[in-house]
């Protein structure tokens, strides 16, 4: 059985507004935080091509898969194209979003509680012998 | 495994100005005032600059998002921040900086080309090359529509200790790099000691429209004229071998700067092919192609060709072999379509690490101020300490 | 060469396929041969020798092309044993090339006039194009040899006009696949402009070759190198893949093969060293830029070259050691079926089939010296 995760509150829901995004250093990771349409999602800051910091980019949309000489936008607000190579993911679940690679960004669950964010992650071990011996 | 731990040489960082103005202050005034003039010609538009090939990326921006300074100024022209972004993270022992890309000299209007070239050359040794640290050095521009003037460029600042390469980009003349028209830069270039080198999309000027960038037409995507760039390279490459350049100046070198690497495998087994025939039609190729590659060329190593499988791509160099000794670590900083270098780490063998990151660029650039090996750089720092 | 290799036809029988050559430079010995295919007007118009005093009065039908191999354009021994230009008798051709090489099938692809799509006049350079291939049915698809086929040559320089020639001239069973010569509109080939063609070939089943050479000086605003003009013909040659691979990944990247998921495209004349490079430069900038340039790529690069294009190995004369070769190419499973026997008879720089068998491994020499081309081209089915 997989070691349970934890939940780690990141702030109010007021600190998290439609249509914006910040990094923060969340259980010892860099991760973005984005709302968009509603939804808030939650990824690591490293891009699955060449580690790039891809959460510095805002969400976006695309063209989606289309029959040639046709260009269809869509997907408003849930591409995270990357600042380096521009590779392009699916922020709801870090999918890239072109065939055949099977590179992922890393997303992690995140929820309204009690009007606060909270975040499900693995805290890395470092930081939680730190907060243990503060 | 862990990464490369030992000293960097990025041999393709592009710096750049703040404001057009820290440049045009080198400018004679009667081209001054051209300079400000032309301010209001079009709205964002340098001044400084000729129109590229079409063909923008996703909101204009071709640098990392993320190397914009503190400031808010263009990426690349805070030397603090470069310092604090990738000298220091890096280990960069040195870095040689080339200009965001170097395309002064094709400016149309052939003499405000040259006095722009010449005022960007002045800029740099100004504003970078004067800073207290000897980890970044400077390329020297070269106004390529009149090689003679050029070729005083480089006897200009031949003594500059931090001037490690004079610069060709931009195509003015309208024929090969290799072409005897270019060959006064070889000839002062050698006379000096200074290694040439050429950087790729050069050709999108509207020089370009005698050097193109691609065969068989204009490319219609950015796609298609980033998979094809390294062509017109291929063809300069072959062009100093048909004219001789390394048999009239043997001690010049050449840094081949943002081609890729697997295009080259294919290209020096043709040449080499063709050895006969080169003989043939000139009397001036007396080596293979590809000895005079390994003796007097250097490729860097961005954009690294990237397989599903990084060891196909060691396994497709090692069919041809010879390559740990012709690649020359870079990263492109800023812009987008950069190499991190762990990520290079991993895709390279181990065995080939201290001469791609550092020793190949040492050699190349004919530097002795700094070890030659990572060896002896390790002893070295080990020393201080 | 006599050994016989078979493949397995749709049923799964074996089928008896021999090798086949599936590029061959056959032209005609004099225009005046090729005469009584084109239209009256031209005919006048060229006129014959003599027409003048002193043997002139013969407009040269072709233009010369501006790089020649030093050497000369075709095998010294090729000609006809009475001094006809290399590729224009069958007698010689079935006895250098059929016989002694052992090749059971044979794909014409013209020589010189492949470039007609190129020449300044659009009137003329479609009537020599629909001429051309008039004479090759005449003269060599009409029961002259069992074991030739042809190719159509494609007007692409007008291409609606050229999607009526593929469909007419793509009418003849001997007619297997069509030939993109000249580069007509100076356009990399994947170019919207030239859809329609790809739309006829489609619905035709005829497979696309390209052949190098297309984008030569002076007639194209295209040029058959990057960086300018060489200076030699050595240089030219060996930066002949170059326009080529413009034009495949062109075709890639603006949907041709998407679009049409039964159309084949061969690339003739770059040899087969330059795979690599273009594959893994283009899938690394098809992740970077498909979705908003080309959002109909349901397939990278490779993918789509894996399944639906061929390279012949003319010319093999500037491979590499045969093991250096096969290290290089083997990084792509699969690649033995993309992998596609051609001499390029008679030119200077053809192969013999026997040297391309032995050169490449024994486990590809099945599909490389038969079966590739008996799956690529629209053979006929009686």
């Amino acid at each position: 059985m997989p070691p349970a995760l934890d939940d780690v509150v990141i702030g109010p829901e007021s600190d998290f507004p439609e249509g914006t995004h910040r990094i923060m250093e969340v259980g010892g990771r860099s991760i973005g935080i984005y709302r968009s349409n509603g939804t808030l999602y939650a990824v690591q800051n490293v891009c699955a091509h060449a580690l790039a910091p891809i959460c510095v980019s805002p969400l976006t949309g695309t063209y989606l898969p289309s029959e040639p000489d046709v260009f269809t936008y869509g997907m408003e607000g849930l591409v995270l194209r990357c600042p380096w190579h521009t590779w392009e993911f699916d922020v709801r679940d870090g999918k890239s979003l072109f065939t055949g690679d099977q590179r992922r960004l890393k997303t992690f669950p995140i929820r309204v509680q009690d009007g606060s964010v909270v975040i499900s992650l693995r805290v890395r071990r470092k930081v939680a012998v730190q907060a243990a011996t503060e | 495994m862990n990464g490369y731990a030992g000293p960097r040489i990025d041999t393709d960082v592009h710096h750049t100005w703040k404001t057009d103005a820290e440049v045009v202050q080198y400018l004679p005034a009667r081209w001054r005032e051209f300079a400000d003039g032309m301010m209001s010609n079009w709205p964002g538009r340098s001044r400084l600059e000729p129109s590229l090939l079409f063909s923008p990326l996703p909101n204009g921006f071709t640098n990392r998002i993320d190397s914009i300074p503190p400031s808010g100024g263009p990426p690349a022209s805070e030397y603090g921040f470069m310092v604090e972004q990738l000298i220091e993270p890096f280990n960069m022992r040195r870095i040689v900086v080339s200009f965001e890309i170097g395309l002064q000299p094709g400016v149309t209007n052939v003499e405000f080309a040259a006095e722009l070239t010449r005022a960007v050359n002045r800029w740099q040794v100004e504003y970078w090359m004067s800073l207290p640290d000897d980890r970044v050095h400077g390329s020297l521009l070269l106004p390529t529509q009149q090689p003679e003037l050029a070729a005083a460029e480089i006897r200009r600042y031949a003594d500059h200790p931090k001037i490690a390469e004079a610069l060709l980009v931009v195509n003015g003349a309208g024929k090969p790099f290799g072409h005897p028209v270019y060959h006064p830069i070889y000839e002062a270039a050698a006379e000096v000691g200074m290694p040439v080198g050429i950087h790729t999309v050069g050709d999108t000027t509207p020089f370009g429209t005698l050097t193109h960038t691609s065969a068989g037409g204009l490319p219609n995507t950015r796609f298609e004229r980033r998979s094809l760039m390294a062509q017109p390279v291929h063809h300069y490459w072959s062009s100093y071998v048909v004219h001789g350049v390394f048999e009239k100046w043997p001690n010049l070198h050449l840094l081949l700067k943002e081609t890729g690497v697997t295009g080259w495998v294919s290209l020096l087994w043709e040449l080499d092919a063709c050895y006969d025939l080169l003989r043939r039609e000139s009397s001036w190729v007396r080596k293979l192609p590809s000895e005079y590659f390994r003796e007097h060329a250097m490729l860097s190593t961005q954009p690294l060709d990237e397989p599903e499988n990084h060891h196909d791509l060691i396994e497709v160099l090692e069919s041809q072999g010879g390559w740990e000794n012709s690649l020359c670590f870079a990263t492109d900083y800023p812009h987008h379509d950069t190499d991190n270098p762990n990520y290079i780490a991993k895709r390279i063998p181990q065995a080939w690490w201290d001469k791609v990151f550092y020793e190949n660029a040492v050699r190349a650039y004919g530097w002795t101020d700094i070890p030659a090996t990572v060896h002896e750089f390790e002893a070295a720092t080990s020393l201080v300490h | 060469m006599s050994e016989l290799l078979t493949t397995s036809a749709p049923d799964g029988a074996p089928a008896a396929v021999g090798v086949v050559d599936a590029f061959v430079h056959h032209q005609w010995n004099t225009q005046l041969d090729f005469y009584e295919y084109l239209p009256d007007g031209w005919r006048e118009y060229l006129g014959r020798p003599g027409t003048i005093r002193g043997g002139r009065g013969m407009a040269a039908a072709l233009p010369k092309p501006d790089a020649l191999p030093p050497g000369g354009m075709w095998l010294s021994d090729s000609g006809a044993p009475d001094g006809g230009v290399p590729g224009s008798d069958l007698g010689t051709l079935r006895e250098q090339l059929l016989e002694r090489q052992g090749i059971s099938r044979a794909v014409l692809g013209f020589d010189g006039v492949m470039n007609a799509p190129t020449y300044p006049n659009p009137g003329y350079a479609h009537d020599v194009v629909r001429a051309a291939n008039d004479w090759t049915v005449g003269e060599w698809l009409s029961g002259q040899d069992d074991r030739l086929y042809g190719l159509g040559l494609v007007p692409n320089h007008l291409p609606e006009l050229a999607a009526a020639e593929i469909r007419r001239i793509g009418a003849h069973p001997r007619i297997v696949g069509l030939l993109m010569g000249g580069n007509g509109l100076s356009k990399f080939f994947g170019h919207p402009l030239y859809h329609p063609i790809y739309d006829a070939a489609a619905d035709m089943d005829l497979p696309i070759v390209i052949h190098v050479g297309g984008d030569s000086p002076p007639n194209t605003l295209s040029h058959a190198t990057a960086g300018g003009l060489p200076s030699t013909f050595a240089e030219h040659y060996a930066l002949r893949a170059q326009s080529v691979q413009s034009h495949l990944l062109s075709i890639m990247v603006q949907g041709v093969l998407e679009r049409h998921r039964n159309l084949r495209v061969m690339i003739v004349g770059a040899g087969v060293t330059w795979i690599p490079g273009l594959l893994w430069r283009s899938d690394s900038d098809f992740k970077q830029s498909a979705p908003r340039e080309a959002p109909w790529m349901k397939r990278s690069p490779s993918e789509q070259f894996l399944e639906q294009v061929r390279v012949s190995t003319y010319s093999n004369r500037t491979a590499p050691a045969a093991e250096a070769l096969r290290r290089c190419l083997s990084v792509f499973p699969g690649i033995e079926n993309v992998i596609t026997f051609a001499s390029g008879y008679p030119r200077w720089d053809a192969d013999l089939a026997e040297h391309v068998a032995g050169y490449f491994p024994v486990q590809w020499r099945e599909r490389v010296m038969g079966a590739n081309a008996q799956d690529f081209y629209r053979w006929p089915t009686s």
